[in-house]
């Protein structure tokens, strides 16, 4: 996979690196308007991280070249304007997601791999991963042969943890993975621990390992080989 | 009292005042131009009736009537004077006008007194009462005629400057277009309030756009902040202190980012952003909230009652706030009963959750910063916010609370 990240903020480009690295990503970087354009022109990318406020320009322009030139490149868009107009804006002109600064790496990851996942596999595809098996199309989950019974909750929460597998997440992003932004207006995070603990009794009783650690007070981590 | 009304009662007090001095001064003017008059006249017809006893040989004649007296003098001496008297005549006391004068015919003295009627003080003051008041009423009347005639059309421009004055919003401000009809004050006004208007508008713009920026600036660092300790959580080698650690550096970025985020969204409240209104049934956006806050709920002893729907003429947008801020107020400030009823009858919205007591003064709760207890970690925003949008929508909001059973009641008003 190429991912392409368009973000002024060294620092904020540096953490996304890190971040995706583990997922074997190639990835490309770039601070300025017309760079990023013509990155996005020459090279065949997966997604677009793209950052709206450029020193040299406005990515909502990025958007726009790149859909009038028939690009079929999924976007999305990191703004830390939380302007419900440039959200609608940006979201017409074709990008595929919104999401507003600051941000979970984590959310950002499971945002990259989704619109991967429409774009590439048309949401028909099957991820193998260890004895579980996620069905995107149909939601279903198996492991061993035997389909779990998961609420809707549970099946978002366990598609949030196969993403971001061996990593810290923590409870705040599981919240605002589930809840949305307004997540963090909630004073306590307990639901989060509830639904996770149901999920992993239904994988534990379908006789899957146990994948689902807690780290200590902060959040969980998705454990696999 | 309109500035017409007060003119008006000047004048009439000024009109009155001018009216007692021109009536006093009347009076006495009359008074001393008839005074003169009958002087004159009695001096003439003294000095004829004497040219004419000099000039007869017939004795002079003895007679006493009210009008002429002719008597005789024992002794010589010269009298002249002219003044007044009053005489009895068959009925009443009648006011005269008299002269007095000696003279001299054969060697005997004689004094004549010639009187004339003069006007009497009553009548006089009595006329003089009547010309004023004559002049008084065609004064009032020609205020009431001016009133009728000429003040609404005069103010028209006045009143059409104000009309448009309060039509205008902070967030549209156009300059003020009316037809002064040349009137040099409204021209002014007209002129001043659109300079006003101007800088206003510019000032508001720069307002809104700092603050926008601010908060947009803020957010940037705390991006940076919260990638890193996202990265930094990864690492393989940290023990749990220091995942703590980094943990609760993580929540207080949170915690700004919601404060910002917050103070954003009460800023475009007050600035009248969401402009934009539509009918909305509240039941529905009550239902969109409790289905997202499913998932949290689902452990709650939750009681709905919502069996009269309320229909609002709102922003859309605002509408989905107040409902999820109530909500999320609900939850946030619960307790282990995990209690939360929402009733909605006789257009009201009633949110009813168990929790702890207050440690804050009831009607401080809707404050900004205010928290409705001290150990908790909320911004104190959350109702702020619940408050500014009644108050933007004419919902009418209270709080009561029964010990641990805590109602916030919206009433909303029938469109």
């Amino acid at each position: 996979m190429r991912i392409l990240v368009v973000e002024d903020e060294i620092q904020i480009q540096n953490s996304i690196k890190l971040f995706f690295k583990a997922n074997n990503f190639k990835i490309d970087t770039s601070r300025f308007f017309d760079e990023a354009l013509s990155l996005a022109l020459i090279n065949d990318y997966d997604c677009i991280i793209l950052d709206l406020m450029l020193p040299d320009g406005n990515g909502i322009d990025i958007i726009r070249e790149l859909k009038s030139k028939n690009e079929n490149v999924g976007i999305i868009v990191v703004s830390a304007k939380n302007a419900l107009d440039d959200k609608i804006n940006a979201l017409s002109l074709g990008a595929d997601d919104y999401l507003t600064k600051p941000f979970n790496l984590s959310e950002l990851n499971a945002r990259v791999f989704s619109i991967i996942r429409r774009r590439k596999f048309f949401g028909n595809n099957i991820t193998n991963i260890n004895e579980i098996s996620i069905d995107h199309a149909s939601k279903k989950v198996t492991i061993k042969n035997t389909e779990l019974e998961l609420t809707k909750t549970e099946y978002d929460l366990l598609l949030y943890l196969v993403v971001n597998k061996n990593k810290v997440i923590t409870k705040h992003a599981i919240a605002e993975n589930l809840i949305g932004e307004e997540a963090e207006y909630l004073q306590s995070y307990d639901f989060v621990y509830t639904h996770m603990k149901n999920l992993r009794k239904k994988m534990l009783d379908a006789g899957s390992n146990d994948h689902i650690k807690t780290m200590y007070s902060v959040g969980y981590k998705f454990e696999i080989e | 009292m309109t500035l017409f009304d007060k003119l008006r009662r000047d004048y009439i007090i000024y009109s009155i005042i001018i009216l007692l001095i021109s009536g006093v001064s009347f009076y006495l003017i009359i008074k001393s131009i008839i005074k003169i008059e009958i002087d004159e006249e009695l001096v003439y017809e003294k000095n004829r009736v004497l040219e004419q006893f000099q000039n007869s040989d017939n004795e002079i004649p003895i007679i006493k009537t009210d009008i002429i007296e002719i008597q005789n003098l024992s002794e010589r001496n010269s009298i002249m004077s002219i003044s007044d008297t009053l005489i009895f005549n068959s009925y009443e006391l009648v006011h005269y006008r008299q002269i007095k004068n000696t003279f001299n015919k054969n060697k005997q003295n004689y004094l004549l007194t010639i009187r004339k009627i003069s006007i009497e003080d009553d009548e006089l003051v009595f006329i003089v009462f009547l010309i004023v008041m004559l002049v008084f009423i065609l004064l009032l009347s020609m205020l009431f005629y001016f009133k009728q005639r000429n003040e609404k059309r005069l103010f028209e421009p006045f009143y059409d400057i104000m009309n448009k004055l309060s039509k205008i919003r902070l967030t549209d401000i156009m300059n003020i277009e009316a037809n002064t009809n040349s009137i040099v004050e409204f021209d002014l006004l007209k002129k001043e309030l659109n300079i006003l208007l101007e800088k206003l508008s510019a000032d508001f713009r720069a307002y809104k756009e700092f603050t926008e920026e601010t908060s947009h600036e803020l957010q940037t660092p705390l991006t940076i902040l919260k990638s890193q300790i996202d990265v930094l959580l990864q690492k393989h080698k940290i023990d749990n202190e220091l995942l703590i650690k980094i943990n609760s550096f993580a929540q207080i970025i949170d915690q700004m980012s919601s404060l910002i985020k917050s103070l954003n969204l009460i800023n475009k409240i007050d600035n009248h952003v969401f402009g934009e209104i539509e009918e909305i049934s509240l039941i529905k956006v009550i239902e969109v909230n409790l289905e997202r806050l499913d998932m949290i709920l689902s452990s709650y002893n939750l009681v709905l009652n919502l069996d009269s729907d309320i229909i609002i003429l709102t922003n859309p947008y605002l509408i989905k706030i107040l409902c999820s801020n109530l909500i999320m107020n609900a939850i946030n400030h619960n307790n282990e009963t995990k209690f939360i009823k929402i009733d909605m009858k006789n257009n009201q919205l009633i949110l009813e959750n168990s929790g702890d007591e207050l440690s804050i003064e009831t009607d401080l709760l809707f404050k900004t910063f205010k928290k409705g207890n001290l150990n908790n970690s909320s911004s104190g925003l959350g109702l702020s916010i619940v408050k500014r949008i009644c108050e933007q929508n004419n919902i009418a909001y209270s709080y009561k609370n029964n010990k641990n059973l805590h109602k916030i009641i919206l009433t909303f008003t029938k469109i």
